[in-house]
């Protein structure tokens, strides 16, 4: 750990704490259905969608039809997307002339596209069609960060509006989402990657006669435009097996530090949006900031403990000095230790789930911090817009258990907490714990799975804890030991990924339908505060206990043993 | 829900052509004109044949050439690894002897493995730790060689973010057109 590592992560979270209020309060504008930067370009695009769709564009829907519509989108999108991979060798845009990906492989890809998780279990350059990467995987990487922004729109509406049914409607709001916010942030930052060294090609794969007289042959492709939306809708799946460690993908330190920051941009922008949606700019700040907390609480730590030198290192020759002995161990010269973290940090905190290291090589305290990060529900900024609703189910979960505290009904944002919210609040709580914990016994007992493992004992239990655990948070990423293209982690992580994304969706638009219906009762004297220093505190123990309580044994099998076996003469 | 079916297929047509096709061509040809060398994976080409990208590692084994990092061989690479720690003992051992630098430290990125398994760069003091050993072998000077690992040493981030790194094919690219001008200056037999 030093002063250096400290700073890059300090100005960091300066240049976002920057970001956030412009951003905010233009994505305030799009999802408010009001005008924005060059309506020129974008207005009439939209008119024609919805010409296309035969939708009105003010004609909002209930919270039924609202979740009608998201899954029917879904399931249309699952089915083709599943199809593209299935008949890529029949389609265009397949230089290399991949054959068709097989089938189990193909609906674990598909799952994961559609639920924003990105969890790859195979290498895009040796099976994917450049067809399948840009109007299949990249399509959704749009679509499915589109719709969890939506789901967080209608849930702050339901807030800042009284005594109705109507929600927004979801075509237009997908219609804006994309077209207004994602399609042309990509474009900029797809520029920008293309200027530091990444590919944006259709090109063949390149045959070189390396200097020593090989051959070598060099994947090529349309990485860019692919990275950009990646990074931006919090979606981390790579281009290539290897991800953002991959010089195409990640070439510079320029490019790195710029791809963390457009990871929390939109996500953290949008908390300031609700702020403002709800007119009350100091509750978004709240929130933000306790999100803020919880990533330095944690960031600081994992920073610590990787910059630790392992001691089994350390034996291999004691005269070595302490320098030569840090942990470069799947990490990529051009970033290092202290970029390496902060990259990993981000991407575990949010649902990102791309990779600038191996954090299969990360030292198990700083691995078992990932696996932490992504088992307080991704509510660290998190996914954009599954963050904001993921955070708001807390949120609601806080306010409930401070109202039983002091005896009077809990209420957020002059809406009373009843019984049918918290039972929707404890369904989207609850969902991705049960996951990962079924799941994950399920696969210690299967000898197929500890077959393939290739790692005994605390780091073969965190591979599997790893791999349920993203899947179940949408996250994507993995620890690179274990072996993902089987049929059992195919479907159990595909069954992971579905439940941990749309029960929380269908649990948070009841929440919103039942909201929404209610009044709005003035602040009085006895209202709890959902504002300030004491509801941070608060809302972070409640985070924390409910982490904690359902990931420690777990946590303690895994990381938290192999650290000490570290330490064995 | 007839209706949201309808409206699914058609939304997702457009949006496959607008995002998977319209949106990377764009970029493409947006990115061929104004950077045609990054756009196109920059390759780095020599008497017309292309021999590498300078962001792709190749594998260097000769003693004329600076030689870069290692990669992962296999995936037992689990923090506590006894295979992973004997290939570390090994490689320090290796190193130090086909380098001249016995009981010197090595550096930590020739030990460990790069996690792209195509990491092009390694840092200043990876390379100076090879000079010796290049500079038998081609007869250029230690000294030459100190000043070429310099003079393409690529600086952190505005001195902040990532590492200080040279790239391995640049150098050994250099050490080549080195090595031919000296033939050229020397008669023909």
């Amino acid at each position: 750990m030093t002063e250096t590592g400290i700073i890059k992560i300090a100005i960091f979270l300066i240049v976002i704490l920057f970001l956030v209020k412009p951003l905010g309060f233009y994505i305030k504008r799009v999802l408010c259905g009001e005008t924005t930067l060059l309506d020129f370009i974008f207005a009439p695009v939209e008119k024609l969608i919805y010409f296309l769709l035969r939708v009105k564009p003010d004609k909002e829907q209930n919270w039924k039809e609202y979740t009608v519509s998201i899954i029917v989108f879904s399931i249309f999108s699952l089915i083709l997307l599943f199809f593209i991979q299935r008949f890529q060798q029949l389609l265009p845009g397949n230089p290399q002339n991949f054959g068709e990906v097989p089938g189990i492989l193909a609906f674990n890809t598909a799952v994961s596209f559609v639920t924003n998780t990105n969890w790859q279990a195979y290498s895009g350059e040796s099976t994917m069609s450049y067809f399948s990467q840009v109007a299949g995987l990249s399509v959704q990487q749009f679509l499915s960060a589109a719709v969890g922004i939506a789901v967080a729109a209608v849930l702050i509406r339901s807030f800042a509006r009284k005594n109705t049914d109507n929600l927004g409607n979801f075509w237009v709001d997908i219609t804006r989402i994309t077209v207004r916010l994602l399609l042309p942030l990509s474009f900029i930052l797809a520029l920008f990657f293309i200027w530091q060294g990444v590919p944006q090609n259709f090109n063949n794969y390149v045959t070189a006669q390396t200097l020593e007289g090989a051959k070598q042959i060099i994947p090529q492709g349309p990485v860019a435009s692919f990275e950009a939306i990646k990074i931006l809708g919090t979606n981390g799946g790579g281009f290539f097996g290897a991800n953002s460690m991959h010089p195409y993908e990640n070439p510079t330190p320029f490019t790195n530090i710029i791809q963390c920051i457009c990871i929390f941009l939109i996500a953290s922008s949008l908390v300031y949006a609700f702020g403002l949606m709800i007119n009350s700019k100091k509750q978004g700040w709240t929130i933000l900031i306790a999100m803020i907390i919880l990533f330095v609480m944690l960031i600081v730590p994992m920073y610590y403990f990787e910059g630790n030198i392992n001691p089994q290192v350390k034996k291999i020759d004691s005269s070595l000095s302490e320098d030569l002995l840090k942990n470069m161990q799947g990490k990529e010269t051009r970033f290092g230790i202290a970029d390496s973290v902060l990259y990993s940090a981000l991407t575990t905190s949010t649902s990102t789930g791309a990779v600038n290291c191996n954090l299969d090589t990360l030292n198990p305290l700083a691995g078992g911090i990932t696996i932490f990060n992504m088992s307080l529900g991704e509510v660290i900024i998190g996914g954009v817009g599954s963050g904001l609703y993921n955070m708001l189910m807390f949120v609601i979960l806080t306010v409930f258990i401070a109202g039983l505290m002091v005896g009077r009904t809990p209420e957020f944002l002059g809406k009373k907490i009843g019984i049918t919210e918290m039972k929707f609040v404890m369904i989207a709580l609850l969902i991705s714990p049960f996951c990962v914990l079924f799941f994950t016994a399920l696969g210690c007992f299967l000898p197929s799975v500890v077959a393939d493992l290739k790692a005994y004992g605390p780091h073969g239990f965190s591979r599997i804890l790893y791999a349920f655990m993203s899947a179940a948070n949408n996250n994507g990423s993995s620890f690179s030991g274990l072996n993902a293209n089987t049929d059992f982690i195919n479907i159990s992580t595909a069954i992971c990924m579905l439940l941990g994304r749309f029960v929380s969706i269908i649990a948070v638009m009841g929440v919103a339908g039942s909201i929404v219906r209610k009044k709005i009762i003035p602040p009085t004297s006895g209202t709890f505060p959902t504002t300030g220093a004491i509801f941070v505190v608060m809302l972070l123990v409640c985070i924390l206990i409910i982490g904690g309580l359902n990931f420690f044994p777990a946590l303690a099998l895994g990381p938290i043993v192999e650290h000490v076996m570290m330490f064995s003469p | 829900m007839i209706k949201s079916m309808l409206r699914s297929f058609v939304l997702l047509i457009f949006f496959t052509l607008l995002l998977g096709i319209f949106y990377p061509l764009v970029l493409s040809g947006i990115g061929k004109l104004l950077f045609p060398k990054q756009a196109n994976g920059s390759l780095v080409e020599k008497n017309g044949i292309v021999i590498g990208s300078s962001l792709i590692a190749q594998d260097f084994v000769q003693d004329i050439h600076f030689h870069g990092r290692p990669t992962l061989s296999d995936a037992s690479n689990a923090p506590l690894s006894k295979a992973m720690f004997d290939r570390f003992a090994e490689r320090i051992n290796t190193l130090q002897n086909y380098n001249f630098k016995q009981g010197k430290g090595v550096p930590v990125e020739l030990i460990m493995d790069s996690g792209s398994t195509v990491d092009p760069d390694i840092s200043p003091e990876g390379a100076y730790f090879q000079i010796s050993r290049i500079s038998k072998a081609t007869g250029i000077s230690e000294d030459k060689l100190q000043k070429m690992i310099d003079f393409y040493t690529k600086n952190s981030f505005i001195n902040l973010y990532g590492q200080k790194r040279v790239n391995v094919l640049t150098l050994n690219l250099e050490i080549n057109s080195y090595l031919n001008a000296i033939e050229r200056l020397q008669p023909k037999r």
